[in-house]
């Protein structure tokens, strides 16, 4: 089943002399259950590109279907549901609150989807139990390690238990041995049937990506399944 | 939810908190004061205008030291300089009375009894209705002619006030008089009252002819920029000044200077005259007669003055309204910076919230809310600090209360509209990926 398809989506920022094509033209389908990465070189776009597949960003034209709806004119009330439900985030700098511990930071989304105070718990305990930082709870992102923040990311991130992951070079802050954690617990979800996709510029985390998206100034040149996977 | 997430973006960064809050009373207890003051002011030259607008001024001018009775004073050249007689009669403790009109002995407080009543503050008096029961009772009198009155606000509470004829009566006849509220339950209407006047250096007898409720009014002629003051006259004698009460009864030297000396007391505590300009002529008459038996002086139009004293008041004004000025720009901007520097640190943070299901629109009310719920706090601190310290609130005037809300909600406004504005403006993507 078709999960994303963007029909011709165009993106410019900018204006006059100083305005940037940034996205060109894009056509592009996911399907549920795939495992993506965007792969260019910076400002190729590839960022903007996950952005407007997360509703974060608005496009100038172009149609966007997330599961056969046209999300085009939704309205900013019915987009936040959308990134709430549908979507988790990983970026690169783990986007922790500093001042909030663990549990207060994996817990906002879950406060958005108005999930009550018992289960909300019961799931933070279980999520952070499952990705091994459970001990963790009560502290906050500055007594954690790179490793640690980013899985209380990939804790937040799925709290909600959402359909589809998107990360924008999540391994970029982590070193090898972390990065390659993250990557096992990204193959795992999607051998859990979520879809993850997956902004990055290192070659090693695209190769082991099922689908390969290459983006060059703002347009895909490759969009095919990987043939040489590893690990997959 | 929001309002969850309001009180934890204040106590996870308490310490900027803390000092919006302080920043924010602070500038509320400056700005309280000024504009008590203002109003005030404004308050004091309204009043005042109103009460000088009829009449005409005149200061008593000694030009004369040869005379004995003024030895005392002839070192302070008050005949050389009108104004400097001015400053000194209005600046001098000696001279802090209050009155209306001439031969009018209304002193300032303390200052009553100090130089009328100090022998017969304590005054043994005797109830005729309580069956020849003596008290001791400790009160003031307020000697009163009758002309003053007008500018004396006070409410009769039972009986009724003096009339003219208690001024002009016979000798041995009851005086009557008004007696503070406190006394009530020592006299009732009718009471006599036994007296021995060091003052008048006579005796007789009172009659209570009214109680007066404990606050009277009267308009300070010592304060440049005063208003209508009150008077605690609970336990005041309103005793009428008889017409011929400052007869001189001896012709010995020593009587002569002490009564000299009464008469200029008299005279220099009133040293500026309002009165209506029919009279005026009279009283100059009048007082120029018993004054010259003592010594020389000429009195003197000062209104002239008094129109320069309105001008400064204008020009008081004008300097108070660059004092509130500075005041709310520089504590607003203090504030404002210390808020966007605040909002600022917190950008990620709201693109966190979003990123995982808030709206632009709810994120900007829960800054509002939040900057509010700082105002509120700090307006309560500044209510603190200003009755513990300053004696003083917010609250104490409707004025002052209403431009303290005006200028909060003008304030919440200014202060939320730059860091809303600037999340609009800033977009999701670039929020996120700010460090914190």
């Amino acid at each position: 089943m078709t999960l994303i398809d963007l029909k011709n989506i165009n993106k410019t920022y900018g204006k006059g002399e100083a305005k940037v094509e940034a996205l060109k033209s894009i056509n592009l389908k996911i399907d549920e259950g795939e495992f993506v990465s965007i792969m260019g070189a910076s400002g190729s776009g590839k960022s903007t590109l996950l952005n407007i597949i997360g509703c974060l960003d608005e496009f100038d034209s172009g149609k966007y279907f997330l599961e056969n709806n046209d999300i085009t004119k939704y309205r900013a009330g019915k987009l936040a549901k959308v990134r709430n439900k549908k979507f988790g985030f990983i970026v690169q700098h783990f986007a922790l609150i500093d001042t909030y511990s663990v549990y207060e930071n994996v817990q906002i989304p879950l406060e958005y989807a108005g999930v009550g105070r018992r289960k909300r718990k019961k799931i933070i305990h279980e999520t952070l139990d499952r990705l091994g930082i459970l001990s963790k709870i009560n502290k906050t992102p500055r007594q954690l390690s790179g490793g640690q923040n980013q899985r209380v990311a990939i804790a937040r991130a799925l709290v909600n238990n959402p359909d589809i992951i998107l990360a924008d070079e999540p391994t970029g802050a982590l070193d090898k041995k972390n990065g390659d954690q993250v990557l096992d617990i990204f193959k795992e979800l999607n051998e859990n049937g979520k879809t993850i996709i997956i902004v990055t510029h290192d070659k090693d985390v695209s190769d082991k990506c099922r689908r390969k998206i290459t983006i060059t100034d703002g347009e895909i040149i490759n969009s095919n399944f990987s043939v040489n996977s590893k690990d997959i | 939810m929001d309002i969850k997430y309001t009180f934890l973006g204040i106590s996870k960064r308490l310490l900027y908190s803390l000092i919006i809050i302080v920043q924010i009373a602070t500038s509320l207890v400056f700005l309280t004061l000024s504009f008590e003051l203002k109003h005030d002011l404004k308050k004091g030259v309204t009043q005042m205008n109103s009460f000088y607008s009829d009449k005409e001024f005149y200061v008593f001018e000694d030009f004369d030291e040869t005379q004995t009775i003024i030895n005392e004073f002839s070192d302070l050249e008050l005949n050389k300089n009108l104004s400097e007689s001015y400053t000194y009669l209005t600046e001098s403790d000696e001279f802090d009375y209050v009155t209306g009109e001439v031969g009018t002995l209304f002193l300032e407080e303390n200052q009553i009894s100090r130089t009328i009543t100090t022998k017969y503050n304590e005054m043994r008096t005797r109830s005729v209705s309580r069956d020849n029961q003596s008290y001791v009772l400790y009160n003031n009198n307020l000697y009163v002619n009758y002309k003053f009155l007008r500018h004396f606000d006070y409410n009769i509470i039972e009986g009724s006030s003096l009339s003219k004829e208690d001024f002009e009566l016979e000798n041995n006849l009851e005086i009557p008089i008004l007696v503070g509220e406190n006394l009530k339950e020592y006299y009732s209407l009718g009471d006599v009252i036994n007296y021995s006047d060091a003052w008048s250096n006579s005796k007789g007898k009172y009659i209570v002819k009214g109680f007066i409720n404990s606050e009277a009014f009267y308009i300070p002629t010592n304060s440049l920029y005063g208003e209508l003051k009150g008077a605690d006259v609970s336990s005041v004698f309103i005793i009428p000044i008889q017409k011929n009460l400052t007869e001189f009864d001896s012709n010995d030297e020593n009587s002569i200077v002490q009564n000299a000396m009464k008469i200029r007391n008299n005279l220099l505590s009133s040293y500026i005259i309002p009165a209506d300009n029919q009279d005026i002529d009279r009283i100059i008459y009048d007082i120029e007669g018993k004054i010259r038996q003592s010594f020389n002086f000429r009195l003197k139009n000062v209104d002239y003055y008094i129109d320069y004293i309105s001008s400064l008041r204008s020009n008081l004004f004008k300097y108070y309204d660059i004092i509130f000025l500075i005041i709310i720009l520089f504590s607003g901007a203090g504030i404002i910076l210390s808020t966007l520097n605040h909002i600022n640190k917190r950008t990620a943070e709201y693109g966190i919230h979003i990123m995982t299901g808030c709206t632009l629109f709810r994120l900007s009310a829960r800054i509002v809310m939040e900057l509010a719920y700082l105002i509120i706090t700090s307006t309560f601190l500044s209510e603190i600090i200003l009755r513990l310290f300053l004696q003083k609130s917010i609250v104490s005037d409707y004025n002052i209360l209403l431009n303290i809300i005006i200028f909060q909600l003008s304030f919440l406004l200014m202060v939320s509209i730059l860091p809303v504005l600037r999340i609009y403006k800033m977009g999701i993507n670039e929020m996120i990926r700010r460090k914190e």
